[in-house]
Protein backbone atom coordinates (compact mmCIF):
# COMPACT_ATOMS: atom_id res chain seq x y z
CA UNK A 1 0.00 0.00 0.00
CA UNK A 2 1.24 3.32 -0.88
CA UNK A 3 0.21 6.77 0.86
CA UNK A 4 1.42 10.05 -0.76
CA UNK A 5 2.40 12.65 2.19
CA UNK A 6 2.18 16.51 0.96
CA UNK A 7 3.54 18.66 4.06
CA UNK A 8 2.54 22.68 3.46
CA UNK A 9 3.38 26.35 4.96
CA UNK A 10 5.90 25.61 7.56
CA UNK A 11 5.65 22.11 8.08
CA UNK A 12 7.28 21.37 4.45
CA UNK A 13 10.93 23.25 5.50
CA UNK A 14 10.46 20.93 8.95
CA UNK A 15 9.71 17.77 6.96
CA UNK A 16 12.32 18.94 4.66
CA UNK A 17 10.66 17.63 1.78
CA UNK A 18 7.16 19.53 0.31
CA UNK A 19 5.90 14.93 -0.37
CA UNK A 20 7.20 11.70 0.24
CA UNK A 21 5.85 8.71 -0.63
CA UNK A 22 5.60 5.92 2.20
CA UNK A 23 4.74 2.15 2.40
CA UNK A 24 3.35 1.69 5.77
CA UNK A 25 3.19 -2.02 5.27
CA UNK A 26 0.06 -3.01 6.02
CA UNK A 27 -3.43 -1.48 6.90
CA UNK A 28 -3.16 1.52 9.31
CA UNK A 29 -5.26 4.56 10.32
CA UNK A 30 -4.26 8.27 9.49
CA UNK A 31 -3.49 8.69 12.97
CA UNK A 32 -1.58 6.04 13.50
CA UNK A 33 0.59 6.99 10.18
CA UNK A 34 0.93 10.74 11.59
CA UNK A 35 2.75 9.42 14.88
CA UNK A 36 5.18 6.85 12.62
CA UNK A 37 5.88 9.94 10.45
CA UNK A 38 6.72 11.84 13.32
CA UNK A 39 9.03 9.64 14.89
CA UNK A 40 10.88 8.68 11.76
CA UNK A 41 11.30 12.16 10.61
CA UNK A 42 12.50 13.06 14.59
CA UNK A 43 12.69 16.87 15.30
CA UNK A 44 11.89 20.02 14.10
CA UNK A 45 8.75 17.95 12.79
CA UNK A 46 7.74 15.97 15.50
CA UNK A 47 7.27 19.34 17.45
CA UNK A 48 5.39 20.89 14.83
CA UNK A 49 2.97 17.88 14.32
CA UNK A 50 2.77 16.35 18.03
CA UNK A 51 1.68 18.41 20.71
CA UNK A 52 2.92 16.88 24.73
CA UNK A 53 0.63 13.61 24.45
CA UNK A 54 1.47 12.35 21.41
CA UNK A 55 -1.70 14.29 19.61
CA UNK A 56 -2.33 16.23 16.47
CA UNK A 57 -1.10 20.26 17.55
CA UNK A 58 -3.95 22.16 17.45
CA UNK A 59 -2.14 24.55 14.94
CA UNK A 60 -2.10 21.72 12.54
CA UNK A 61 -4.93 20.45 10.52
CA UNK A 62 -4.67 17.07 8.80
CA UNK A 63 -6.39 15.98 5.46
CA UNK A 64 -6.82 12.52 3.36
CA UNK A 65 -7.75 12.92 0.79
CA UNK A 66 -9.22 16.50 1.07
CA UNK A 67 -11.27 15.60 3.75
CA UNK A 68 -9.83 16.98 7.23
CA UNK A 69 -9.32 14.43 9.95
CA UNK A 70 -10.69 14.01 12.74
CA UNK A 71 -7.96 12.84 15.41
CA UNK A 72 -10.16 11.32 17.81
CA UNK A 73 -12.24 9.45 14.88
CA UNK A 74 -9.93 6.45 13.08
CA UNK A 75 -9.40 7.16 9.99
CA UNK A 76 -8.76 3.72 7.70
CA UNK A 77 -6.19 4.78 4.79
CA UNK A 78 -6.28 2.79 1.53
CA UNK A 79 -3.45 2.36 -1.24
CA UNK A 80 -3.22 5.81 -3.36
CA UNK A 81 -4.66 7.64 -0.51
CA UNK A 82 -2.97 11.12 -0.04
CA UNK A 83 -2.32 12.69 3.54
CA UNK A 84 -1.94 16.71 3.64
CA UNK A 85 -0.54 18.54 6.39
CA UNK A 86 -1.53 21.90 6.79
CA UNK A 87 0.31 24.61 9.49
CA UNK A 88 -1.45 28.07 10.45
CA UNK A 89 -0.65 30.87 8.91
CA UNK A 90 -1.24 34.38 9.05
CA UNK A 91 0.40 36.43 6.61
CA UNK A 92 -0.69 39.28 4.24
CA UNK B 1 -28.99 42.96 7.02
CA UNK B 2 -27.95 44.60 3.96
CA UNK B 3 -29.84 47.58 2.96
CA UNK B 4 -29.39 48.03 -0.81
CA UNK B 5 -29.11 51.46 -2.47
CA UNK B 6 -30.33 52.25 -5.30
CA UNK B 7 -28.12 53.48 -8.44
CA UNK B 8 -27.05 56.60 -9.92
CA UNK B 9 -26.55 56.78 -14.25
CA UNK B 10 -22.82 57.12 -13.57
CA UNK B 11 -22.68 54.30 -11.21
CA UNK B 12 -24.94 51.98 -14.01
CA UNK B 13 -22.38 53.44 -16.32
CA UNK B 14 -19.32 52.40 -14.04
CA UNK B 15 -20.93 49.30 -13.15
CA UNK B 16 -22.19 47.96 -16.57
CA UNK B 17 -19.74 44.95 -17.40
CA UNK B 18 -20.41 43.51 -13.78
CA UNK B 19 -23.96 44.05 -14.01
CA UNK B 20 -23.69 41.56 -16.67
CA UNK B 21 -22.81 38.72 -14.79
CA UNK B 22 -26.14 36.26 -14.53
CA UNK B 23 -27.47 36.47 -11.12
CA UNK B 24 -26.17 39.86 -10.26
CA UNK B 25 -27.93 42.15 -12.06
CA UNK B 26 -28.46 45.43 -10.75
CA UNK B 27 -29.90 44.28 -7.83
CA UNK B 28 -26.40 42.94 -6.86
CA UNK B 29 -25.39 46.39 -7.53
CA UNK B 30 -27.29 47.85 -4.93
CA UNK B 31 -26.47 45.41 -2.63
CA UNK B 32 -22.78 46.05 -2.89
CA UNK B 33 -23.56 49.69 -2.63
CA UNK B 34 -25.65 48.95 0.51
CA UNK B 35 -22.67 47.03 2.16
CA UNK B 36 -19.70 48.24 4.57
CA UNK B 37 -16.40 46.05 4.67
CA UNK B 38 -14.02 45.90 7.58
CA UNK B 39 -10.48 45.08 5.72
CA UNK B 40 -8.20 44.05 8.67
CA UNK B 41 -4.60 45.31 7.73
CA UNK B 42 -4.44 47.07 3.93
CA UNK B 43 -0.58 45.60 3.15
CA UNK B 44 0.11 43.15 -0.01
CA UNK B 45 -3.01 41.04 0.93
CA UNK B 46 -5.64 43.25 2.79
CA UNK B 47 -4.91 46.35 0.22
CA UNK B 48 -5.52 44.31 -2.97
CA UNK B 49 -8.98 43.16 -1.19
CA UNK B 50 -9.67 46.84 -0.50
CA UNK B 51 -8.64 47.91 -4.33
CA UNK B 52 -11.13 45.47 -5.76
CA UNK B 53 -14.00 46.27 -3.16
CA UNK B 54 -13.60 49.95 -3.91
CA UNK B 55 -13.38 48.89 -8.07
CA UNK B 56 -16.37 46.81 -7.48
CA UNK B 57 -18.73 49.58 -6.00
CA UNK B 58 -19.07 48.02 -2.19
CA UNK B 59 -20.58 51.83 -0.43
CA UNK B 60 -17.99 52.03 2.57
CA UNK B 61 -14.74 50.39 3.52
CA UNK B 62 -13.19 50.70 6.61
CA UNK B 63 -9.49 49.98 7.04
CA UNK B 64 -7.56 49.17 9.94
CA UNK B 65 -3.59 49.15 9.98
CA UNK B 66 -1.12 51.17 12.13
CA UNK B 67 1.97 52.76 11.35
CA UNK B 68 3.94 54.50 8.27
CA UNK B 69 5.28 52.85 4.64
CA UNK B 70 8.52 51.50 5.10
CA UNK B 71 10.75 50.42 2.12
CA UNK B 72 9.80 46.92 2.75
CA UNK B 73 6.04 47.27 1.94
CA UNK B 74 6.78 48.51 -1.67
CA UNK B 75 7.18 44.50 -3.38
CA UNK B 76 3.74 43.70 -2.60
CA UNK B 77 1.40 46.65 -0.97
CA UNK B 78 0.15 48.06 -3.75
CA UNK B 79 -2.09 50.97 -2.14
CA UNK B 80 1.19 52.46 -1.38
CA UNK B 81 3.88 54.29 -3.40
CA UNK B 82 7.14 55.44 -2.80
CA UNK B 83 6.28 59.02 -2.42
CA UNK B 84 4.09 57.60 0.36
CA UNK B 85 7.57 56.60 2.36
CA UNK B 86 7.07 57.66 5.72
CA UNK B 87 4.14 58.63 5.81
CA UNK B 88 0.41 57.04 7.32
CA UNK B 89 -0.31 53.46 5.76
CA UNK B 90 -3.79 54.12 6.19
CA UNK B 91 -4.14 57.20 4.88
CA UNK B 92 -2.12 56.86 1.79
CA UNK B 93 -4.53 53.47 0.88
CA UNK B 94 -7.39 55.67 1.11
CA UNK B 95 -6.05 58.20 -1.20
CA UNK B 96 -5.40 55.70 -3.49
CA UNK B 97 -8.79 54.11 -3.23
CA UNK B 98 -10.65 57.57 -3.51
CA UNK B 99 -8.45 57.89 -6.58
CA UNK B 100 -10.09 55.08 -8.36
CA UNK B 101 -13.65 55.74 -6.37
CA UNK B 102 -14.39 58.95 -5.45
CA UNK B 103 -17.89 57.76 -4.08
CA UNK B 104 -16.21 55.33 -2.38
CA UNK B 105 -16.72 55.72 1.83
CA UNK B 106 -13.57 55.31 3.52
CA UNK B 107 -12.76 55.28 7.10
CA UNK B 108 -9.23 55.25 7.86
CA UNK B 109 -7.98 53.94 11.12
CA UNK B 110 -4.67 54.43 12.10
CA UNK B 111 -4.67 51.33 14.55
CA UNK B 112 -4.93 47.20 14.12
CA UNK B 113 -7.37 45.58 15.79
CA UNK B 114 -7.02 45.02 19.58
CA UNK B 115 -8.82 44.15 23.14
CA UNK B 116 -10.25 48.39 22.87
CA UNK B 117 -11.03 48.69 19.17
CA UNK B 118 -12.14 45.12 17.95
CA UNK B 119 -16.01 44.82 19.43
CA UNK B 120 -16.75 48.80 17.43
CA UNK B 121 -14.64 48.32 14.28
CA UNK B 122 -16.41 44.52 13.63
CA UNK B 123 -19.80 46.38 14.87
CA UNK B 124 -19.76 48.66 12.42
CA UNK B 125 -19.87 47.22 9.20
CA UNK B 126 -21.69 44.17 7.24
CA UNK B 127 -18.64 42.06 6.99
CA UNK B 128 -14.88 41.69 7.95
CA UNK B 129 -11.81 40.62 5.98
CA UNK B 130 -8.86 39.19 7.66
CA UNK B 131 -5.96 39.94 6.45
CA UNK B 132 -3.43 40.67 9.45
CA UNK B 133 -0.21 39.04 9.73
CA UNK B 134 -0.58 38.19 14.11
CA UNK B 135 -2.84 35.65 14.99
CA UNK B 136 -3.83 37.84 18.25
CA UNK B 137 -5.42 40.13 15.98
CA UNK B 138 -7.18 37.46 13.88
CA UNK B 139 -8.16 35.23 16.85
CA UNK B 140 -9.84 38.68 18.09
CA UNK B 141 -11.49 39.22 14.93
CA UNK B 142 -12.95 36.33 14.84
CA UNK B 143 -14.20 36.11 18.21
CA UNK B 144 -15.82 39.41 17.40
CA UNK B 145 -17.77 38.85 14.42
CA UNK B 146 -19.14 35.49 15.77
CA UNK B 147 -20.54 36.75 18.70
CA UNK B 148 -21.63 39.65 16.35
CA UNK B 149 -22.90 37.30 13.87
CA UNK B 150 -21.18 38.91 10.68
CA UNK B 151 -19.22 36.94 8.20
CA UNK B 152 -15.73 36.52 7.93
CA UNK B 153 -13.87 36.08 4.63
CA UNK B 154 -9.81 34.60 6.08
CA UNK B 155 -7.26 35.70 3.97
CA UNK B 156 -3.82 34.28 4.76
CA UNK B 157 -0.47 33.29 3.03
CA UNK B 158 2.72 31.87 3.53
CA UNK B 159 5.96 31.92 0.76
CA UNK B 160 4.19 30.70 -2.42
CA UNK B 161 1.46 29.31 -0.59
CA UNK B 162 -2.34 30.59 0.41
CA UNK B 163 -5.33 29.72 2.24
CA UNK B 164 -8.91 31.05 2.11
CA UNK B 165 -12.19 30.00 3.88
CA UNK B 166 -15.32 32.30 5.04
CA UNK B 167 -16.97 31.79 8.23
CA UNK B 168 -20.83 32.60 7.89
CA UNK B 169 -22.66 33.14 11.63
CA UNK B 170 -24.40 29.74 12.74
CA UNK B 171 -23.12 27.64 9.70
CA UNK B 172 -19.94 27.54 10.19
CA UNK B 173 -17.05 27.26 12.28
CA UNK B 174 -14.40 30.19 12.89
CA UNK B 175 -11.41 30.55 13.25
CA UNK B 176 -10.69 30.13 17.09
CA UNK B 177 -12.56 26.68 16.33
CA UNK B 178 -10.62 25.64 13.37
CA UNK B 179 -6.93 26.65 15.12
CA UNK B 180 -7.24 26.58 18.77
CA UNK B 181 -3.91 28.07 19.34
CA UNK B 182 -1.71 30.49 17.74
CA UNK B 183 1.23 28.31 16.36
CA UNK B 184 4.47 29.48 18.13
CA UNK B 185 6.73 29.67 15.44
CA UNK B 186 5.00 32.22 13.52
CA UNK B 187 6.62 35.24 12.84
CA UNK B 188 5.86 38.38 12.09
CA UNK B 189 8.10 39.00 9.28
CA UNK B 190 7.36 36.31 6.68
CA UNK B 191 8.23 35.14 2.65
CA UNK B 192 6.11 37.10 0.80
CA UNK B 193 6.01 38.18 -3.24
CA UNK B 194 3.25 40.77 -3.60
CA UNK B 195 2.10 38.47 -6.53
CA UNK B 196 0.50 35.44 -4.05
CA UNK B 197 -0.95 38.08 -1.52
CA UNK B 198 -2.56 39.89 -4.39
CA UNK B 199 -3.79 36.69 -5.82
CA UNK B 200 -5.56 35.61 -2.58
CA UNK B 201 -6.93 39.05 -1.98
CA UNK B 202 -8.39 39.35 -5.53
CA UNK B 203 -10.11 36.03 -4.31
CA UNK B 204 -10.75 37.44 -0.50
CA UNK B 205 -12.52 40.09 -2.53
CA UNK B 206 -14.78 37.70 -4.72
CA UNK B 207 -15.85 35.60 -1.45
CA UNK B 208 -16.93 39.24 -0.49
CA UNK B 209 -18.77 39.77 -3.39
CA UNK B 210 -20.48 36.32 -3.51
CA UNK B 211 -21.50 36.73 0.39
CA UNK B 212 -23.03 40.31 0.21
CA UNK B 213 -24.85 39.72 -3.48
CA UNK B 214 -26.01 36.02 -3.18
CA UNK B 215 -24.74 34.91 -6.39
CA UNK B 216 -22.36 32.02 -6.81
CA UNK B 217 -21.15 29.84 -3.61
CA UNK B 218 -18.78 30.91 -0.89
CA UNK B 219 -15.90 29.18 0.19
CA UNK B 220 -18.20 27.55 3.55
CA UNK B 221 -16.87 24.92 5.64
CA UNK B 222 -13.96 23.99 2.43
CA UNK B 223 -10.39 25.84 2.19
CA UNK B 224 -9.12 26.83 -0.20
CA UNK B 225 -5.56 26.01 -0.60
CA UNK B 226 -3.07 26.87 -3.25
CA UNK B 227 0.59 26.71 -4.19
CA UNK B 228 1.49 29.11 -7.21
CA UNK B 229 5.11 27.52 -7.06
CA UNK B 230 3.37 24.41 -8.54
CA UNK B 231 0.08 26.32 -9.65
CA UNK B 232 -1.54 23.18 -7.35
CA UNK B 233 -4.99 24.46 -6.45
CA UNK B 234 -7.08 22.20 -3.56
CA UNK B 235 -10.41 22.54 -1.55
CA UNK B 236 -9.98 21.13 1.21
CA UNK B 237 -13.37 19.81 3.37
CA UNK B 238 -13.32 21.06 6.94
CA UNK B 239 -15.11 19.38 9.82
CA UNK B 240 -14.84 15.92 11.06
CA UNK B 241 -14.86 12.72 8.64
Amino acid sequence: MKVKIRYCGQLKQAAGCASEEVDPGGELSAQDLIASVASRHGEPLTGYLLDESGCLRATVLAFVNEEQVDWETPRPLGDGDELVFMSAIAGG
Amino acid sequence: MIEPKSLTDEERAVYEWQMWVPEFGEEGQEKLKGASVLISRIGGLGGVVAYELAAAGVGRLVLAHAGDVKPSDLNRQLLMTHDGLGKSRVESAARRLRELNPRLEVEAVAENVNEDNAAELVGSVDLVVDCAPLFEERFLMNREAQAQGKPLVECAMYELEAQLTTFLPGKTSYLHELYPEKPEWWKREFPVFGAVSGAVGCMGAMEVIKVISGIGEPLAGELLVFNLGEMRFHKMKLGAS
